[in-house]
């Protein structure tokens, strides 16, 4: 039977129809229903992200020096299973990378991997040198490596970053999100083969690179600081010192010194002691050097007049104790000058019974004892004062002259430069801001000073200081041309709830004494010579001649003394 | 694919054929019946239609998009890698600017030239042998203030 050829084509119209309307279905499936779950499919097949490393920020000294930088280096790895000849090779590879051929050649025979880790932010220079040698199974990754390029300077301040670029201790763990940046990632489309199409889509999210941090760090004056004081702690058989040089204006930090230091390039290998930076987290009994809160108190309570006269033995019973000055001598008539000027613990203590435990509490707080100064350091100690509550009468004269409580060496350097600002205490800074691309500095917001004494007493204070450094115990920091204003201290340890005959032994001073520039604290650890007029005020006098040069300090008129016993 | 629309009329009208009927009928005289005039061909009457200038002009025309695609494309690879080679290049150069900033702050470093110096015998000068001289006025003797106020 044959259809009419018009039947046949509406047949196959219809069959045609059918198989479109099927492909349409079918395309409206794939279009519509599974259009999300193919597309993310076809966009994983094809399309590779990549993540872009931000650069690191450097950190720069105040004059833009840089004391912390990035750079690129490699790390080396093997693919044991692509190696050859482990003992021609290992030779080759510990040539070049420095290293016993018989660790590289364990390396290259470790058993069951495919990456074994040869050398770690490896030197580009070196890294082409090894790739050069094209021997098999040895990989190259790009990585970041921070380098320290004045070595030892300021180590315990900038702190370090670890493998994985990520700051660890000291600046470089407290600005790490500054520094750190934001990660960027380059979307790319890949062909069968895995490699790039040219023509393919990419899309680049930039890293935005991390802000560079300018300290307030002077790199020759830390030098110079540290210089000083390596040679201190060796002359006087320390165990280790410390030394802040700050801006007796703004708070801001030109050295911080602590002995003994390491090389940030390689903290793998550092002495755990020499990482602290003790200026900010090792607190210690001042000594002496807290005669001048005392004072203050005395002063600003109106308790003790500055002519009002103290017989003063050389020892006396306290509370059950037995206290007495470092030197025997007979019953002397001392005003607070000469108390201060001559370093008296007894004539300390007499004034501080008159000023009340209240009262000497009060002053402590107001310095900002027991509190840390908000440097913006990890691990700032902030001292410990006794609870007022739990104050008598051996605790009130012995915190006097310094005993029985603790501080930091930044928080002294504090103290006397809230002495020498006419009484206005300013917050210490390691930081002045930070800088972006266009290298405009983004000045960090200062904390606002607070009025801690009157500016009479700050004044009569500075002539007190400036009689321990001409008439007392702080000869040695006389530097020729310039008053200076300072205060010795001489402290015994305390070990083990106890105190032995182990000292820290301290010079703390200002300079020119009428226009204070620079406050200066050194502090030596177990000297030979346990004396801060000793040990201590010679390693002032030279960092301030430093100082004078470096930061173009002019002369100021002295201040007169303050009136002494003897008259003047 | 569908049937040219010709060729699906010639389907439709095909051309009169003798049929079963007319063979018993007896044949009318031819003069009775008009003529029916054959439809002229389809082919014949495309290929009349289709000039050879019209085959050159879309050859041409073809043959330049066709290069113009290529060419085009070809400028878009060849832009990208140009984009990368100079990427590349900046890069090199920011790590040797870096690497050049390291070496200069490494080269001025004063614990460098401090070590340097030591080695060649260099020393500080003593305390007194420094003299810091003052403008008149600024600063007068030390200790001669004593119990001034």
């Amino acid at each position: 039977m044959t259809r009419a050829p018009a039947g046949r084509l509406v047949a196959l119209l219809g069959v045609m129809v059918l198989a479109l309307v099927g492909v349409l279905t079918r395309l409206v499936v794939l279009q519509v229903g599974d259009h999300r779950a193919l597309a993310a499919q076809g966009l994983r097949q094809r399309v590779h992200p990549t993540d872009l490393p931000a650069e690191r920020g450097d950190i720069v000294d105040r004059t833009g020096v840089p004391l912390a930088i990035t750079l690129e280096a490699r790390d080396i790895y093997v693919d044991p299973r692509y190696v050859v000849d482990p003992i021609g090779e290992a030779a080759k590879i510990a040539r070049v990378l420095d290293m016993r051929p018989r660790d590289v050649e364990q390396r290259l025979q470790t058993p069951d991997t495919t990456f074994v880790y040869l050398g770690r932010q490896v030197d580009v220079k070196v890294a082409e040198r090894l790739e050069s040698l094209g021997l098999p199974g040895i990989g190259f990754l790009e990585v970041p490596k921070r380098y320290y390029p004045a070595g030892s300077l300021a180590p315990q301040v900038l702190g370090f970053v670890g493998v994985d670029a990520t700051g660890l201790a000291g600046l470089e763990y407290e600005y790490e999100k500054v520094l750190a940046g934001i990660p960027g990632t380059r979307t790319v489309e890949l062909d069968g083969d895995g490699l790039p199409i040219a023509s393919g889509m990419e899309i680049l999210k930039p890293a935005i690179a991390g802000r560079t941090l300018v300290t307030t760090l002077d790199r020759e004056v830390q030098y110079l600081a540290q210089e000083a004081l390596r040679r201190a702690v060796k002359e006087n058989h320390a165990k280790g010192g410390t030394i802040v040089v700050m801006d007796a204006r703004n708070g801001d930090v030109y050295a911080m010194a602590s002995y003994p230091w390491f090389d940030p390039n390689d903290f793998a290998h550092a002495n755990r002691d020499a990482v602290r930076n003790r200026a900010v987290t090792d607190m210690f009994e001042p000594g002496s050097v807290n005669k001048v809160v005392t004072a203050a108190a005395a002063l600003e309570s109106g308790a003790v007049g500055v002519r009002d006269v103290f017989r003063v033995p050389w020892w006396m019973h306290v509370g059950g104790y037995t206290v007495n000055d470092s030197h025997p001598h007979p019953v002397e008539p001392m005003t607070l000058g000469d108390i201060v000027a001559h370093s008296s613990n007894i004539g300390s203590a007499m004034v501080a019974e008159r000023v009340g435990s209240a009262e000497l509490a009060s002053v402590l707080a107001r310095f900002g004892y027991g509190t840390p100064t908000g440097v913006g350091f990890p691990g700032e100690a902030g001292g410990v004062v006794p609870e007022l509550l739990n104050w008598n009468d051996i605790t009130r004269a012995t915190v006097s002259y310094g005993q029985g409580i603790s501080m930091t060496p930044l928080q002294m350097a504090a103290v006397y430069g809230t002495v020498a600002n006419g009484g206005m205490w300013v917050q210490p800074r390691l930081v002045r801001g930070t800088t972006g691309p266009d290298g405009r500095l983004d000045e960090a917001p200062p904390a606002t000073p607070r009025r801690v004494l009157s500016k009479g007493t700050a004044a009569m204070l500075t002539r007190m200081l400036a009689s321990v450094v001409e008439t007392g115990t702080g000869g040695a920091a006389q530097i020729p041309g310039y008053q200076v204003a300072g205060k010795t201290g001489t402290a015994r340890k305390l070990v083990d709830g106890r105190y032995v005959h182990r000292y820290m032994a301290s010079f703390v001073g200002f300079l020119p004494a009428s226009d204070p520039r620079a406050v200066i604290v050194v502090s030596i650890d177990e000297p030979r010579t346990v004396y801060g007029g000793v040990a201590a005020a010679p390693v002032f006098s030279e960092i301030a001649r430093h100082v004078i040069q470096r930061l173009a300090i002019p002369a100021a008129p002295p201040v007169p003394l303050p009136p002494f016993a003897s008259g003047p | 694919m569908s049937l040219p629309a010709r060729e699906a009329e010639r389907w439709a009208r095909p051309a009169p054929q003798p049929t079963r009927r007319r063979a018993v009928t007896p044949a009318r005289a031819p003069a009775t019946r008009p003529p029916i005039p054959n439809p002229p061909h389809p082919q014949r009457r495309t290929r009349r239609g289709h000039h050879p200038a019209f085959w050159i002009f879309t050859s041409a025309v073809l043959s330049a998009m066709v290069v113009g695609l290529v060419s085009l494309n070809a400028m878009r690879i060849d832009a990208a890698y140009e984009t990368r080679l100079v990427s590349e290049r900046v890069r090199l150069l920011t790590d040797e600017r870096r690497t050049l900033v390291n070496d200069v702050a490494h080269l001025s470093s004063p614990s460098r030239i401090g070590t340097w110096a030591r080695e060649e015998g260099l020393v500080s000068p003593a305390a007194g042998d420094v003299v810091i001289l003052q403008v008149r006025g600024t600063s007068g003797s030390m200790g001669s203030s004593r119990g001034k106020e």
